[in-house]
């Protein structure tokens, strides 16, 4: 192999190298994404035939609404901060449902993706560092004689940055 | 020197082009706290009972009557001329807090009343017959959300002839439907 054959083969397996090398992931995920406000139905006198109780906002900051005229005291949407220094696409995955437990009694928060921002398409961060405002709502069936207690649950959402 | 110019051109065209072309999607999970509280503050109390008073008993029996459907009352109905004294509705009184509507379900069966050894039956169905809200049709909504509702309860006995003096008494199950 003459000199200049064997340049131009180093050359190429560099170049083969660096290829490799930088087809790993060059997306980095400047992106965080932390919980800033949790999800709260409120303190509920609850009405004795039941009730249902929803926080709507998709459209933007809600507090939680009693179809049956229980009294509500407190609430509030839930509220997932994202901060990027570049734009990037963000797709959101609500469950469908989610337990809350106080011991054995259980009441189920259904309808989170209608009643939470960007179910649909997703949002764009705002790059900069500016963060991104999610909020979260849902809603709650409250049946009957519905034990007394303070309810709980983890709400698993999910972000895909794309 | 020119190797490494090709080199250096090379790489930064392939830097541009798994930039462009690789993305890579990337998840990330966030967990979020989701709470309730459930405080009922409604009560249902038993505020007064069904009271068929003191009978002074017609020999050949008598039919006594609580019509308690139109609100509470004291006086009795008395087919056949006994003397009934401090006969008074039932009264059950439920606190609330908020605008809530209801209807009762009373007693379809016969409630014996008993001294131990005799007995007296309120009549089946009467209890429907002469209390308040007895029915879906007649469901009462409050006024407001917070005055006490009240819910005044009669019925009417069949006491035939010769019924043994004596103390009877006995209980009923009532259930409120609250819509």
């Amino acid at each position: 192999m003459s000199s200049f054959g064997k340049k131009s083969f180093i050359n190429r397996f560099c170049i083969l190298i660096l290829s490799i090398a930088l087809a790993l992931p060059v997306h980095v995920m400047g992106a965080d994404a932390v919980v800033s406000q949790s999800l709260s139905f409120g303190t509920i006198d609850l009405n004795p035939g039941g009730d249902t109780i929803t926080i709507s906002a998709s459209t933007g900051p809600a507090s939680p609404l009693a179809n049956s005229n229980s009294v509500i005291t407190g609430g509030r949407h839930g509220l997932i901060t994202v901060t990027s220094l570049v734009i990037e696409h963000v797709d959101i995955i609500y469950p469908v449902s989610v337990n809350m437990v106080s011991g054995s009694n259980v009441i189920k928060i259904i309808s989170i993706d209608v009643n939470s921002q960007y179910r649909a398409g997703g949002a764009d961060t705002l790059g900069g560092g500016i963060p991104l405002t999610i909020r979260v709502g849902g809603k709650i069936v409250i049946p009957p004689g519905q034990a007394n207690g303070s309810y709980s649950a983890q709400i698993p959402i999910i972000l895909n940055y794309s | 020197m020119r190797l490494s110019k090709s080199l250096v051109i090379s790489v930064m065209v392939l830097i541009a082009f798994n930039v462009m072309v690789l993305p890579v999607a990337m998840a990330g999970d966030v967990t979020m706290t989701a709470n309730a509280t459930i405080s009922s503050s409604f009560t249902e109390t038993v505020t007064t009972d069904l009271e068929f008073g003191s009978i002074d008993l017609n020999p050949g029996g008598d039919t006594i009557i609580l019509d308690a459907s139109g609100g509470a009352t004291t006086a009795a109905t008395i087919a056949n001329g006994s003397i009934v004294t401090g006969e008074t509705s039932g009264l059950i009184t439920i606190e609330h807090s908020m605008i809530i509507s209801l209807w009762l379900s009373y007693p379809a069966a016969a409630v014996t009343l008993t001294n131990g050894t005799d007995n007296i039956d309120i009549t089946a169905g009467s209890i429907a017959t002469n209390s308040e809200y007895s029915s879906l049709a007649t469901a009462h909504t409050s006024p407001d959300a917070t005055s006490d509702i009240t819910v005044d309860v009669g019925g009417e006995i069949v006491v035939p002839a010769a019924q043994p003096d004596g103390l009877y008494t006995g209980t009923m199950t009532i259930t409120i439907n609250y819509l």
